[in-house]
């Protein structure tokens, strides 16, 4: 079985800090980590693996300072890393990084699954996943807490707002994960040794045979103009009394007020 | 000249970051608390890989460097300082079987020291000599081919452990010292007196008491008599080992002095933008940097088998007294509340204080490193 595991390269969120000056994030400085989540895909493709045989591969979009993120894949337990760098590929919304990511899929050839983190801690939009089934033309599961392999079906218990359903597939399958998938084991520093004598594959635009107008910010639908630290309002609280409905109608009438609505 | 860490180095911080985080501080009350560092949490230690840095991979250990070694303690004792410290302890003993071993000893004992199975201690000092090897009086007497061991040992960490003790006995005339690898708690060996310590709580300090306690001959590392010359190998070594959970431990006092003052507010505003506040911590970054630059130095000494023993002394001294410093000044930042158990510091405080005072006092390392550069 061969498990493609789509990997980002994100800023310890918790470390960013920013311009007293404009609000803005200030990146520089800020250590680098694999999201969260998607640590939690790698976890669970070792873990099918241990299980049912095959291989791993992991892939990122990024700079080349992505490629520690893969080293830290392969420590965890993947068997070849991808890096997809080049320029063309930078300010890529998540739409442009699903269509260069797919067609990377499409050229490492066959694969029984792919799986993602849920969403980026940076950006929180939870699309590139979903997005790369549409690329490929896969079934899509999303917010997976389970997965379960019978012969080539896949039953997952997909988390939804109130407890989950089981959604049951044939393979190939594009899945994303969740935390609550399972604990992410911190590599040892035996697989730390081994893994930085292994070599990342580094594939460019020309290696891909992508439509240029479609990668990097030329393909990309979504721009963004600022990034800044909302002011805090230290305004008086009120609490509403009254039933559903009534609170309804009050909130209504406080946003028609604030030139809300 | 590079200052830069490779990959490698980044990947191992952030491992035992995240192994300590994981492992280690859920459960650091209860080690507090209970004075006691589980077994698990050792063979944890020893599958991460960092009992065995730079040991040869055929002994079961990482193949890495000196440098290597001082990055991970220095991370594990900012996470935790009895943690760390057992770890360079334990080091102590796989250093002097590693360096001064037969192949026979090192494939005994290596494999178990690096793996967590058992851990090492090192027992030189009495309670009449810190490091004069003419005041040594636990004997060892040769009978057929074992020797016949009596006397006392003090002060020594991780004595109670099952594992191996570096021992160093009288063999003949005064300052005629032999080192032996033997097997604690068989017959014959006690440890009638464990001190109770004020830090480091978890890692058990101890006497040695030696009744007829039987070492075979092939247990001896190196010649008779060349104790001192094992001792003087190892403990060069021991001193910057220590110094790394030294850092380590300022490090965390920095840290905690950081986020007391950002977050602590006084007139509205953090305590952090107050001029006499920022001189403190100001002052507490630059020794920490200063410290991990000379630390790494003299371990990359010691990797190309250049370092002598005031070269180690220096890192030991500046190491220490700096953490002492250190913690003294992240206290201060705290003002009465870091006197309270509610807050880190004052463990750290406690821990680090332990630093200065062992693998040679501040005051001996002082003694070397003039006599060095003195010539006289």
């Amino acid at each position: 079985m061969h498990i493609i595991v789509c990997i980002k390269q994100i800023p310890e969120i918790g470390q960013l800090k920013i311009d007293p000056d404009n609000g803005h994030l200030i990146r520089e400085g800020v250590p680098s980590i694999i999201n969260p989540e998607d640590k939690n895909a790698i976890e669970e493709a070792v873990r099918l693996k241990e299980e049912h045989g095959g291989k791993i591969t992991v892939m990122t979009m990024g700079p080349k300072q992505a490629e520690d993120a893969l080293h830290e894949a392969l420590a965890i337990g993947a068997d070849e890393a991808i890096l997809l760098s080049d320029d063309a590929f930078r300010e890529a919304d998540t739409w442009a990084t699903s269509y260069t990511l797919s067609r990377a899929i499409k050229k490492i050839g066959s694969f029984e699954m792919i799986l993602c983190g849920r969403e980026a801690l940076d950006g929180n939009t939870g699309h590139v996943g979903p997005q790369l089934a549409e690329f490929l033309d896969l079934p899509s599961i999303p917010y997976a807490q389970k997965i379960v392999m019978e012969g080539d079906i896949v039953k997952v218990d997909s988390a939804t707002e109130d407890g989950y359903r089981v959604v049951e597939t044939r393979l190939p399958v594009m899945i994303t994960v969740t935390k609550d998938l399972n604990t992410p084991h911190i590599p040892t520093l035996f697989d730390m040794t081994d893994t930085f004598e292994k070599d990342v594959t580094v594939w460019r635009v020309d290696d891909l045979g992508v439509d240029k107008e479609r990668v990097g910010i030329k393909g990309s639908f979504t721009r963004i103009h600022n990034l800044f630290t909302p002011v805090l309002f230290k305004e008086s609280v009120k609490i509403l009394e009254g039933n559903l409905n009534s609170i309804c109608d009050k909130v209504v009438v406080i946003l028609k007020k604030s030139n809300l609505l | 000249m590079d200052f830069e860490l490779t990959k490698q180095q980044e990947f191992l911080i952030k491992t035992v970051r995240e192994f300590g985080e994981k492992e280690i501080i859920p459960i650091e009350n209860d080690i507090e608390e209970k004075n006691d560092i589980p077994n698990e949490l050792i063979k944890k230690m020893g599958k991460l890989g960092i009992l065995g840095i730079p040991v040869d991979k055929k002994y079961g250990g990482i193949g890495g460097s000196y440098v290597d070694l001082s990055i991970a303690v220095e991370e594990l004792a900012r996470i935790n300082g009895a943690a760390a410290f057992m770890v360079a302890v334990n080091y102590l003993g796989v250093i002097t079987i590693d360096h001064q071993g037969s192949e026979e000893q090192k494939a005994k004992w290596l494999p178990k020291l690096v793996s967590g199975e058992c851990l090492g201690a090192f027992s030189f000092t009495e309670h009449s000599t810190g490091s004069d090897p003419r005041e040594i009086y636990a004997t060892a007497k040769l009978e057929g081919d074992q020797y016949i061991c009596n006397g006392r040992k003090g002060f020594t960490t991780g004595a109670t452990y099952d594992g191996p003790v570096i021992l160093f006995l009288r063999t003949g005339e005064p300052g005629e010292v032999t080192a032996f690898v033997a097997e604690k708690n068989l017959d014959g060996y006690s440890t009638p007196t464990i001190w109770p310590l004020v830090g480091l709580r978890g890692m058990k300090v101890a006497d040695i008491q030696l009744d007829n306690f039987k070492i075979p001959v092939q247990n001896r590392l190196n010649e008779e008599g060349k104790g001192f010359s094992v001792l003087l190998d190892t403990i060069s070594v021991g001193k910057v080992d220590v110094s790394c959970a030294a850092l380590g431990m300022a490090q965390a006092a920095l840290d905690e002095a950081m986020k007391y003052a950002k977050d602590k507010t006084m007139r509205g505003k953090p305590i952090g933008t107050f001029q006499m506040v920022q001189n403190e911590i100001a002052e507490m970054a630059a020794d920490v940097e200063a410290a991990r630059w000379l630390l790494r130095r003299t371990m990359h000494l010691i990797d190309m088998k250049k370092a002598t023993l005031a070269d180690c002394a220096k890192a030991k001294y500046f190491c220490s007294k700096m953490a002492d410093s250190v913690c003294h000044r992240a206290m201060t930042v705290h003002g009465g509340y870091g006197y309270s158990t509610e807050f880190r510091i004052e463990r750290i405080w406690r821990d680090a204080k332990f630093c200065g005072l062992v693998e040679g006092n501040d005051v001996i390392q002082k003694v070397i490193i003039a006599r060095d550069i003195l010539g006289i």
